[in-house]
């Protein structure tokens, strides 16, 4: 595999765009940060606030942050997964502000998730623009199944490589009985492999071509002389009956 | 029908109120003249008018509650305050704001017509007048004006109420009135004021006039009016002859003197401003049924998304925060309210399914159709009369499109209302060389061929068709009987009620006649030489030519003593006249078996000779009366005449009496001879008949004529009948009815006549019923006549006479009354639920057109209550085509393509939002932006359909002309029935199959060549996309025919949604705290999988629909595929709507008469067509028309020919004027 080798976290049955879930946040909160809009966790609930303070950042989505930490050797030495970069820009840009995060409840020492349920704690010296993993997260998933980047491996991979993953299991889906998987990828300048799209491709192409085939047997077979006035209906009927 | 007969029910209520003997006080309006003291006790109303719905209170209430009354207004309504809860998906301004928009539009245009209606109100109620206050004239405006005051009304003015005429600065106390605000008559109108009352001109007089008047209460019937005036011990009866109404206008009298009798709303023109119910196609009815489907499955899909929604709740998922704190919609610990909940919100995420814009658009379509087409198409402009076409609603073009039954009036619409004085029979002599197309399309069928003796046009006199040298110049004097033909021509010059206007000379004059076959009788009197110049209320005057000795010619003064009115009943008129020599005669003229039975028995040797010539004359389709007269005796007369004013001034049962009087002197008469009018057709009828039939249109005549008359027409002119044809005839008129009338019994008459109409249908039926089984082929007519389709129209005998009138290819309805036509018209739109179309020119139409589906008035000649009971007014006839085949078909092609396609367009863009619900376990979360959804149906997919709408068209105009039977397709309803919805239905499911999946996979795995993944807004910013060029590129496969409107609207429409994508994804909205969809579309757009999807899905979507374009093309082509084609091949001339702007010239079209005649017909052509008899008012009350007096003034009025187009055009409207239309 040619570098850069991306390294992908998949979640399964996990709704991440459930209703209550897509509208627990607060934009103006994470990208204002700044007196008024910082208590403005109206629509977080139910995790608005802590204590009577406002959360940041607040809402049920930063709260249930992805906490699987994944390391990777290969024979023993550790490949370096860069962990930078990896959210669009647009968000890190205009959608993240310098704000530091405040009454985090995961951050809590014995926090309601506890140690495997799930809920990433934040680091409080570091501002949300540049907390990525949070930012990945936060772009909500469309369908229940989902794939997240985690980081990049920025190293070639040979053949029969073999890779080790050490994976610190913190999130808790068992509950529901969700799936986690690992998952490594390369990309080319079209993008990703995506099986989908090429599939419909060829198939809507398939169809085509033989309907198009089947059309012209018919016209070859039985043809219908165009704008035979004979073919009109008041024209057939004393011929059927 | 229930219409009807309620409003019939309460006309008889009506009636026995008035007239009821024991509370003459509750009924009876007392007014002392003169006298404001003495009336205010009856607290009468005054005569300020109002006619606004709003005023400023109400306005906010009132016009909310008007537009809420509209089932969608009220459903977007409760769904943005559904929006408002925390069930909502979306934010309630997105559904607030096009619901405010559409509303407040709606309410401003009410404001300002209502502020209209009130400034109109203004200028009326202060007009002022002279009012009688205190012994003086005194300006006061209309409001101010009570009952009992005494007015006086200047040239030219309005009557600021219905007054009581007293007296005028003309001599003779006559004042002549203009009617045209009350039935569109632009003809002048006798008034006269009663003798006793001739004086009070002057103010002097007039403040010492002390009168009491009594009579009938307020009410709505512009012809009848009964009371006495009572001065000092003296009754006097009074009569319409002198109401003065409001809305009518003083002309040609200085002034007149009159009191208000009813004020305000009380006056007979506003009492008679009632609201025409508003019609609704059945198209838009069916789609009444679509919105309810689509309620329907909205309401499935959010039940089924509801249940799941409850039970998929659950605390296992702890990321959603479940366990403490939780809203009802999310507490797993009570799954019912949740899923309650949940509905609501689903039903809000979906209410775009409904589509707001739907009618909207509809209506703007319409409306562009009648202004821009229909209206300006100038194949339907009638240059000789200048009138173009106009659709006075736009609710029903589409409705034009699929009409199958047509019910024409005869006269003034299949024929031009142009009667001919053509041949005459005196003293058993035939004169008149003429010969009649009736007569010239026999002979071309019996192959004998007349030689074309064309009679050279020579200064063709109207009404006068009359080419024979024996009674022209004199020559008369020298046939076998001059003596008779002296009385012949007297009768035509003395018995008549025409009014003479203009000039006193032959070449000028213009007779005001009350129906044309007058006109043309005293105009052939004029052409004989006893020309009639002058009509003064007592006298007539005639210059006579030739009588004493050829050349000579003198003045005879004939003075008229009375006149028995022609009516229904009676169908005859007879007057009374002295000679200046004392001699005193009474004329009569009449149908022939009305004059025969009341001829002497010796004394009238030519009576078989004229009967026979009757016949021959019946067969050419003439029409014709029978002239005779009687020499009276002083003394009987004297004696006569004493009963006669007894039965005038009677206050009950008037017109009964009357009858009874004249029956006693219109006996024992000699025969003259008889008259033969030609009634001649309008252009174009029987082609346009023939293609209409071609089309599938079958078309009935309804016809206040006499059963020959109407076969005769059906037969020759229209070709609707021909001998080929099974005749089925009803009728009446048989020896065995007739013998039980003369015992006078009515209920056993009725019996008799029951029995008879049942036995017939029946037999009929049987045997239309055998003859279908049997021979193929054979054409069925059914011929009716009014009296028995009284009884065949019984709730017991109706399912027969409509399954037997379904089946017959040609129905003629003759001698029927408005109501009549109106309930035929009922039978087929209720019974059969076939689109009807009455087409019709006057007042006894008014009922029918109605009553059908769509009322078609003919505009132009006639009065204009036709036309303003109409849907669409069109000048002649044969512009029918134009409007049905063209226009309607186009219309109806056009709307069902929008409708389907509203349809398609918001099941198939709610549906992808269901699909995502799946997904979502079922929590309502939207897929698009809220924005998005609610400017999905506004703005991105708005303006096209609406293109198509106005635009789309099948095949060429030209070619919709030439293959009539495209109709058909309108008839059978082709363009949308269910199957076509079911099709489109079809295509919606398959669509956001497409549209949901291809987009979501395509995010689902993909990512883009930096390795980052989308999210929820990508996928729905995308799916939206793809959405949006699918709908509009969709429109392509759909419509037939694409401008460079269409190219613009369409694309414009897609980039209009890139634009404000931009815009939207590039600024941060203030307003809504989640910025989902900041930036996105940038991000979208910078991925590979966006331009992979857009290609794709559109693509894969419309595959479909394409497949099925092709299939159906291919292998079942609609009649329209096949024409199409042919246009390809062959080319098409430019055929693009002429307008009227650029008036050219239509191609005449030659009058071809291709009907044969039945040989059966052995009938005599009595028929002196007078409709007005059956006024428009008193068949709105059902009440039977026969028994109304009419004045000689009202009589004159009825029917005109002539008619001052250029006054009509450029007067401008009158005060008055909103409140009668």
């Amino acid at each position: 595999m040619k570098k850069p080798i991306f390294v992908y976290y998949q979640l399964e049955n996990y709704y991440q765009n459930h209703r209550r879930y897509v509208k627990s946040r607060s934009d103006k909160q994470l990208l204002y940060g700044e007196g008024a809009s910082l208590a403005d966790t109206e629509t977080c609930k139910p995790k608005q606030l802590l204590d009577d303070q406002p959360i940041i950042p607040c809402g049920l989505i930063a709260w249930s942050l992805f906490n699987d930490t994944y390391s990777f050797t290969i024979s023993g030495n550790a490949v370096p997964v860069n962990k930078k970069g990896i959210s669009w820009k647009s968000d890190r840009y205009h959608k993240f502000g310098n704000v530091y995060p405040e009454n985090f409840p995961n951050n809590l020492p014995n926090n309601e998730n506890g140690s495997l349920i799930g809920g990433s704690s934040l680091d409080l010296n570091v501002p949300l623009n540049e907390q990525e993993d949070l930012i990945v997260w936060m772009r909500t998933a469309a369908l229940p199944t989902f794939r997240k980047l985690y980081g990049r491996i920025e190293q070639d991979l040979k053949a029969h490589t073999q890779l080790t993953a050490q994976i610190n299991n913190n999130y808790n889906t068992y509950s529901f009985r969700g799936k986690k998987k690992l998952v490594l990828s390369t990309t080319s300048w079209l993008g990703g492999k995506n099986d989908f799209l090429g599939v419909a491709y060829i198939t809507v192409g398939t169809v085509s071509i033989f309907l198009g085939l089947a059309f012209f047997i018919v016209q070859w077979k039985y043809p219908r002389p165009l704008g035979d006035i004979s073919y009109l209906s008041w024209n057939q009927k004393p011929a059927t009956s | 029908m229930a219409r009807w007969r309620s409003a019939s029910y309460k006309a008889r209520e009506r009636i026995n109120q008035r007239y009821a003997p024991h509370n003459d006080l509750l009924h009876h309006r007392t007014i002392y003249c003169n006298d404001l003291e003495k009336n205010k006790q009856f607290s009468f109303k005054g005569n300020s008018i109002s006619t606004t719905k709003y005023n400023v209170l109400t306005f906010l209430p009132k016009g909310l509650f008007e537009q809420f009354r509209r089932v969608a207004n009220l459903y977007f309504l409760m769904i943005s305050i559904l929006s408002a809860t925390p069930v909502s998906p979306v934010n309630p301004i997105t559904n607030a704001v096009p619901l405010v928009l559409v509303i407040s539009v709606s309410l401003i245009k009410e404001a300002y017509e209502d502020w209209k209606r009130f400034f109109n109100d203004k200028t009326i109620n202060s007009t002022m007048v002279d009012v009688l206050r205190d012994g003086h004239w005194r300006k006061l405006p209309w409001r101010r004006l009570v009952v009992g005051d005494i007015v006086k009304v200047h040239k030219d003015s309005f009557f600021p109420a219905d007054l009581l005429f007293l007296a005028s600065t003309n001599q003779d106390g006559v004042c002549y009135v203009e009617t045209s605000n009350l039935d569109g008559e632009t003809n002048l109108k006798i008034r006269k004021a009663l003798e006793r009352t001739w004086d009070y001109v002057d103010e002097e007089r007039a403040k010492e006039f002390q009168g009491e008047i009594q009579c009938e209460q307020p009410n709505n019937s512009l012809y009848t009016f009964t009371g006495n005036l009572i001065i000092g011990k003296q009754t006097l009866p009074v009569t319409p002859n002198q109401l003065l109404l409001r809305g009518c206008s003083l002309r040609n009298t200085e002034f007149i003197v009159g009191v208000a009798v009813f004020t305000g709303h009380e006056t007979k023109v506003m009492m008679n401003a009632m609201n025409v119910p508003s019609k609704r196609s059945t198209l838009e009815r069916r789609l009444d049924m679509l919105i309810l489907i689509l309620f329907s499955i909205l309401f499935i899909m959010c039940f089924i998304d509801s249940i799941c929604s409850g039970i998929f709740i659950n605390r296992k998922y702890w990321y959603l925060g479940l366990t403490s704190d939780v809203e009802d919609q999310f507490n797993p610990g009570n799954r019912f309210l949740v899923a309650c909940l949940t509905f609501l919100t689903f039903v809000t995420l979906f209410s775009p399914i409904i589509p707001i814009s739907l009618y909207v658009s509809i209506e703007m379509i319409k409306v562009f159709q009648v202004t821009q087409f229909i209206n300006k198409d100038v194949k339907m402009y009638h240059k000789e009369t200048n009138t173009p076409a106009l659709a006075r609603t736009s609710n029903l073009n589409e409705e034009l499109g699929q009409v199958e039954y047509i019910f024409s009036d005869k006269t003034g619409t299949l024929t031009r209302n142009l009667m001919e004085f053509f041949k005459c029979s005196i003293g058993g002599v035939i004169y008149g060389k003429g010969v009649t197309e009736i007569e010239k399309a026999a002979a071309r069928r019996n192959g004998t061929g007349i030689e074309e003796m064309e009679s050279p046009a020579e200064s063709h006199e109207k009404y006068f068709n009359f080419d024979d040298d024996r009674l022209m110049r004199g020559a008369w004097r020298n046939e076998p009987n001059p003596e008779l033909c002296k009385e012949f021509f007297r009768c035509l010059a003395v018995c008549h009620t025409v009014l003479p206007e203009g000039d006193e000379l032959p070449e000028k004059i213009v007779y005001q006649a009350a129906s044309p076959d007058e006109a043309a009788l005293v105009t052939a009197a004029k052409m004989f030489g006893f020309f009639f110049f002058r009509r003064t209320p007592t006298s007539i005057r005639v210059r006579e030519s030739h009588v004493e000795k050829i050349g000579r010619m003198q003045d005879v003064e004939y003075e008229i003593l009375n006149v028995l009115e022609f009516n229904s009943t009676r169908k005859r008129q007879s007057v009374i006249c002295r000679y200046p020599n004392g001699r005193l005669v009474l004329y009569c003229k009449g149908a022939d078996s009305v004059i025969y039975e009341r001829l002497m028995e010796r004394h009238n040797p030519f009576k078989d000779t004229n009967r026979d010539h009757l016949e021959y004359f019946g067969a050419a389709g003439l029409r014709t009366l029978c002239l005779a007269y009687r020499d009276l005796d002083i003394n009987a007369y004297e004696m006569w005449n004493e009963k006669f004013v007894q039965a005038k001034s009677a206050l009950r049962d008037r017109e009964k009496k009357l009858d009874e009087v004249a029956e006693l002197i219109e006996k024992d008469l000699i025969l003259i001879g008889s008259t033969a009018i030609e009634d001649k057709l309008q252009e174009g009828v029987p082609v346009c008949i023939e293609t209409l039939a071609k089309g599938g249109i079958k078309i009935w005549v309804l016809t206040g004529d006499k059963l020959e008359t109407a076969i005769n027409i059906a037969y020759a002119a229209c070709s609707l009948m021909n001998n080929g044809m099974k005749q089925f005839i009803i009728n009446s008129d048989t020896k065995e009815i007739r013998d039980v009338e003369d015992r006078g019994d009515a209920l056993e008459t009725a019996q008799v006549i029951e029995r008879y109409v049942a036995e017939r249908l029946n037999e009929s039926l049987r045997q239309a019923v055998e003859s279908e089984q049997t021979q193929t082929g054979l054409e069925l007519a059914l011929v009716i006549d009014g009296r028995c389709l009284m009884y065949a129209l019984d709730p017991e005998l109706r399912g027969t006479l409509l399954k037997l009138s379904v089946m017959c290819k040609a129905v003629v309805c003759c001698r029927v009354s408005p109501l009549q036509k109106a309930q035929v018209t009922s039978m087929i739109k209720d019974g059969a639920k076939k689109i009807t179309l009455s087409i019709g020119d006057g007042a006894n139409d008014v009922s029918m057109i109605q009553a059908a589906h769509i009322g078609v008035g003919i505009s132009g000649l006639e009065g204009m209550q036709a036309v303003m009971a109409s849907d669409f007014a069109i000048a002649q006839f044969r512009f029918l085509t134009d409007l049905l085949l063209v226009h309607g078909r186009l219309s109806y092609l056009r709307i069902s393509k929008v409708v389907a396609y509203f349809f398609y367009k918001n099941l198939m863009f709610t549906l992808t939002q269901f699909w995502f619900n799946l997904y979502t376990g079922f929590s309502g979360q939207r897929f698009y932006d809220d924005w998005f959804q609610s400017l999905y149906n506004v703005v991105f997919t708005a303006l096209p359909v609406i293109i198509v709408g106005i635009f789309d068209k099948d095949v060429s105009i030209t070619n919709s002309r030439k293959y009539p039977q495209l109709y058909k397709a309108g008839i059978e309803n082709i363009f949308f029935r269910w199957r076509i919805l079911i099709i489109w239905a079809i295509s919606a499911v398959y669509q956001s199959v497409i549209l949901f999946f291809f987009p979501i996979k395509a995010i689902e795995e993909g990512k883009n060549s930096s390795g980052r993944m989308l999210g929820l807004w990508d996928a729905g910013t995308m799916a939206f996309t793809c959405v949006v060029v699918t709908v509009n590129l969709r429109l392509f496969l759909a419509c037939n025919f694409i401008t460079r409107w269409h190219l613009i609207s369409i694309f414009g429409s897609i980039l209009a949604w890139f634009i404000f994508a931009f815009f939207y994804s590039g600024f941060r909205n203030p307003l809504d705290k989640q910025g989902n969809i900041y930036q996105v579309i940038f991000v979208i757009m910078g991925t590979w999988y966006f331009w992979y999807a857009i290609v794709l899905v559109p693509v894969a979507s419309l595959a479909l629909d394409f497949l099925h374009e092709g299939m159906r093309r291919w292998f079942a082509p609609y009649d329209y595929h096949i024409i199409q084609e042919e246009e390809k091949i062959k080319g098409v001339e430019r055929d693009e709507l002429l307008l009227v702007e650029s008036p050219r010239q239509a191609p005449e079209q030659s009058l071809e008469l291709t009907g044969l005649h039945g040989e059966m017909s052995k009938h005599t052509g009595y028929s002196f067509d007078s409709p007005c008899f059956d006024s428009f008012f008193a068949s709105q009350e059902g009440v039977s028309m026969s028994q109304r007096s009419y004045d000689i003034a009202r009589r004159a009025s009825m029917r005109v020919s002539r008619r001052q187009s250029s006054d009509l055009g450029s007067d401008s409207p009158p005060p008055g004027h909103n409140s009668l239309i």
